[in-house]
C-alpha cells in the first residue's frame, strides 16, 4: 500500500485464488495493475508449481512482471507514446511468459489440447498515473475506471467475443477475446485520459463488478463505502468486507486517490455525487427489484456518463 | 441487493462410441458418463454457480454401414436429478458391439449432438457434448450407402464445423454456453476438431484412465468461465 493507494483481492478458495495485484509508487508516477487468471483456459496443473494451475501462476507473474518493468516507465504524453508503451510492454510479456513456461509448465501423462487450454492464460490491467492523466494498458475484461465527482467513469474496453455492453455482459459468461498468455504474442489495448481533481483510478477484475447486479450499483458500493470511511485504510477495508459478502469468484481491486490534500478533501469532492446515484438508478431499479428491462433502460441513460469508451478523452 | 436470477441451466450430452472394439473400456466409459454430470454439478456449486436445470441426453453410435439401424441410437434428454434412474438404466443399457473396419461414424454422432434441443431457458448456460470414443472417425458421408443413413446431414467436415461454430449456420448452440469434450486417440478428425474449433478440449485417449489432477483440469475447463 502506498500513502494514497491500496489493493486487495479475495479469493473463493484463498488457497488456489487466481487473482493477482501490485503497486507502486514511482519518481513521477503511481502504478497499479489486476490479473485474473484464467480458470477455464488455464486449468491445467503443473508438478513444477506445486500443482498449482497455470491460472494461478499467470496472473502472479503478470503483475510482478509489470511491477517490475514500471518501474523505468513514465506517463505518456500522446496516444503515440500510449502505443510504444504498450509494445514495450507487449514485448516483456512475449519474453517472460515463454521463459516462465520453458521452465515450469512441462507436464507428462495423458495429453489434453483444444481450444480451451493455454499455457498460462490471464486478463491484465495497468494505470500509470500522474496528477492529470492516466494511461491504462488491459487485456481481457479487468477494467480500468476513473470515480469523480460526476461519478464512475469506464475507461477500458472489456475484450469479449461479440458484445462488451457492461450491463449485458453481467448476464452471460461471454468468452474473452483477448488476455496474456505463453502461447500467442501479447496483445495489450491502451488508452489515456486527463483527470479532473480530485478523483481515484479503480482497477477490478470482473469478480469485483460482477457480483452486483448493475454496473450502478458498483460506483453504489464505491461511494457507500467512502461515506462510512474516516481515511483510506478504513476504506479499503469496508470495500473489502462488502466485496467479500457478495463476490461470487475471485475479486480483486485496486484504488489510488489524486487530487486532494487530504482523504476528507477528496470525501467531500465526490460523495455530493452518492445523492443523485442515488436517487436516479438505484433507488429505483431496487424498487422493481427483478426487472431487468426496467434496469436496463436506466442502464442506457447511466451510460452517457459512464462510457468513457464511447468518447475522445486524450490526456 | 440482489442480482436477477444468475442460475444456470445445464444440458449435456454424451455420445458414446458403442462398437466392438469398446468392449474392454465399456464399462469405465459408462461409469465416467454416470460420474461426471454430478461431477460437474458439484464443481459449479463449489464455485458458487447454482444449477437450477439439468438435463442429459445419450447417444450411442457405430457404423451406418456395418450395423444397420443400430448405427445410431439416441435418447431424448432426462431431467436431472429426478430422472437419474432412467438415464441410469438408458447408459447401462449400451453394449459394445459391431463396428465393422476401424473407424466409425463419430462426427455424424457429433452433428446429432450439436442440433440437440438445447435449453435456451434462463440467463446463465452451459451446452455440453462428451465423447467417447477408441477409434478415428469416417468422413461424413461415407455411410451414405446405407437407406439408414439419415437426410439433412451435415456434408462434410466445414459444414459440420459451421454448425459448430455459427449459431445463425446451423447449429443451435448458445455460443458462450457450449463446450465439446472429446476423449479420443490423437487421430485426423478429433485432433483437427481439437486444433480449428473453438472452445473444445481434447483428452488425447479413452483407455487410459485419468490422474486426479487431470480430470480436475477437465472439471475446470468445463465449468469455469473462458
Amino acid at each position: 500500500m502506498t500513502d494514497n493507494a491500496f489493493a486487495f483481492s479475495r479469493a473463493v478458495l484463498p488457497e488456489n485464488g487466481e487473482d493477482s495485484f501490485a503497486l507502486r509508487k514511482n519518481t513521477n508516477h503511481h502504478f497499479m495493475c489486476v490479473a485474473d487468471g484464467c480458470g477455464g483456459l488455464g486449468s491445467r496443473r503443473y508438478p513444477a508449481l506445486d500443482d498449482h494451475t497455470g491460472a494461478y501462476a499467470a496472473s502472479r507473474l503478470a503483475t510482478h512482471m509489470a511491477y517490475e518493468w514500471s518501474a523505468s516507465q513514465s506517463v505518456p504524453a500522446t496516444d503515440e507514446g500510449a502505443q510504444l508503451l504498450c509494445r514495450t510492454l507487449e514485448q516483456e510479456t512475449d519474453r517472460l511468459f515463454r521463459a516462465f513456461a520453458d521452465g515450469k509448465c512441462r507436464t507428462s501423462g495423458v495429453r489434453i489440447t483444444g481450444s480451451m487450454q493455454r499455457c498460462l492464460p490471464t486478463t491484465f490491467c495497468a494505470a500509470l498515473t500522474d496528477e492529470q492523466r492516466a494511461c491504462f494498458l488491459w487485456a481481457g475484461d479487468s477494467r480500468a475506471c476513473v470515480l469523480d465527482a460526476n461519478g464512475l467513469h469506464q475507461c477500458t474496453t472489456d475484450h469479449l467475443k461479440g458484445s462488451s455492453d457492461p450491463f449485458e455482459s453481467l448476464y452471460r459468461d461471454t468468452p474473452l477475446s483477448a488476455y496474456l498468455c505463453a502461447d500467442t504474442p501479447a496483445k495489450l489495448s491502451a488508452r489515456c485520459v486527463a483527470l479532473s481533481s480530485p478523483c481515484a483510478v479503480v482497477l477490478a477484475t470482473d469478480g469485483a463488478y460482477n457480483a452486483l447486479p448493475t454496473p450502478m450499483e458498483f460506483e453504489m458500493l464505491l461511494l457507500d463505502t467512502l461515506k462510512a470511511s474516516k481515511n483510506e485504510a478504513g476504506w479499503r477495508r469496508k470495500l473489502e468486507t462488502a466485496v467479500a459478502r457478495i463476490a461470487q469468484d475471485d475479486a480483486t481491486l485496486a484504488v489510488c486517490i489524486f487530487g486532494a490534500e487530504t482523504f476528507e478533501a477528496f470525501r467531500q469532492a465526490i460523495l455530493p455525487r452518492r445523492e443523485t446515484l442515488q436517487k436516479q438508478f438505484i433507488t429505483p431499479v431496487r424498487r422493481k427489484k427483478g426487472d431487468i428491462d426496467f434496469a436496463r433502460e436506466r442502464w442506457q441513460l447511466y451510460r452517457t456518463h459512464y462510457d468513457w469508451t464511447l468518447e475522445e478523452r486524450h490526456g | 441487493m440482489e442480482s436477477y436470477k444468475l442460475t444456470y441451466h445445464v444440458d449435456m450430452v454424451f455420445c458414446i462410441d458403442a462398437t466392438g472394439s469398446m468392449r474392454h473400456v465399456l464399462d469405465m466409459v459408462k461409469q465416467n458418463a454416470l460420474n461426471l454430470y454430478r461431477d460437474i454439478a458439484a464443481e459449479m456449486e463449489k464455485k458458487h454457480k447454482v444449477i437450477d436445470c439439468m438435463r442429459v441426453r445419450v447417444i450411442a453410435f457405430r457404423d451406418y454401414v456395418a450395423d444397420g439401424e443400430d448405427a445410431m441410437l439416441s435418447s431424448d434428454f432426462f431431467v436431472l436429478p429426478q430422472q437419474a434412474e432412467i438415464f441410469r438404466d438408458c447408459v447401462e443399457g449400451i453394449t459394445a458391439k459391431g463396428g465393422g473396419d476401424i473407424p466409425e461414424d463419430g462426427l455424424e454422432a457429433l452433428a446429432y449432438a450439436i442440433r440437440s434441443d438445447w435449453t435456451h431457458v434462463g440467463v446463465k448456460k452451459r451446452h455440453i457434448i462428451v465423447m467417447w470414443s477408441d477409434a478415428p472417425t469416417h468422413d461424413l458421408g461415407h455411410g451414405k450407402i446405407a437407406p439408414w443413413y439419415p437426410e439433412g446431414m451435415a456434408k462434410d467436415f466445414d459444414e459440420l464445423s459451421l454448425w459448430w461454430e455459427d449459431e445463425q449456420l446451423g447449429g443451435s448452440m448458445d455460443e458462450n454456453a457450449k463446450r465439446l469434450l472429446i476423449f479420443a486417440p490423437d487421430a485426423p478428425s478429433w485432433s483437427r476438431i481439437s486444433s480449428e474449433w473453438g472452445q473444445v478440449i481434447h483428452v488425447q485417449t479413452v483407455s487410459e484412465g485419468l490422474l486426479d489432477v487431470e480430470y480436475r483440469q477437465i472439471l475446470d475447463a468445463v465449468c469455469n468461465t473462458i
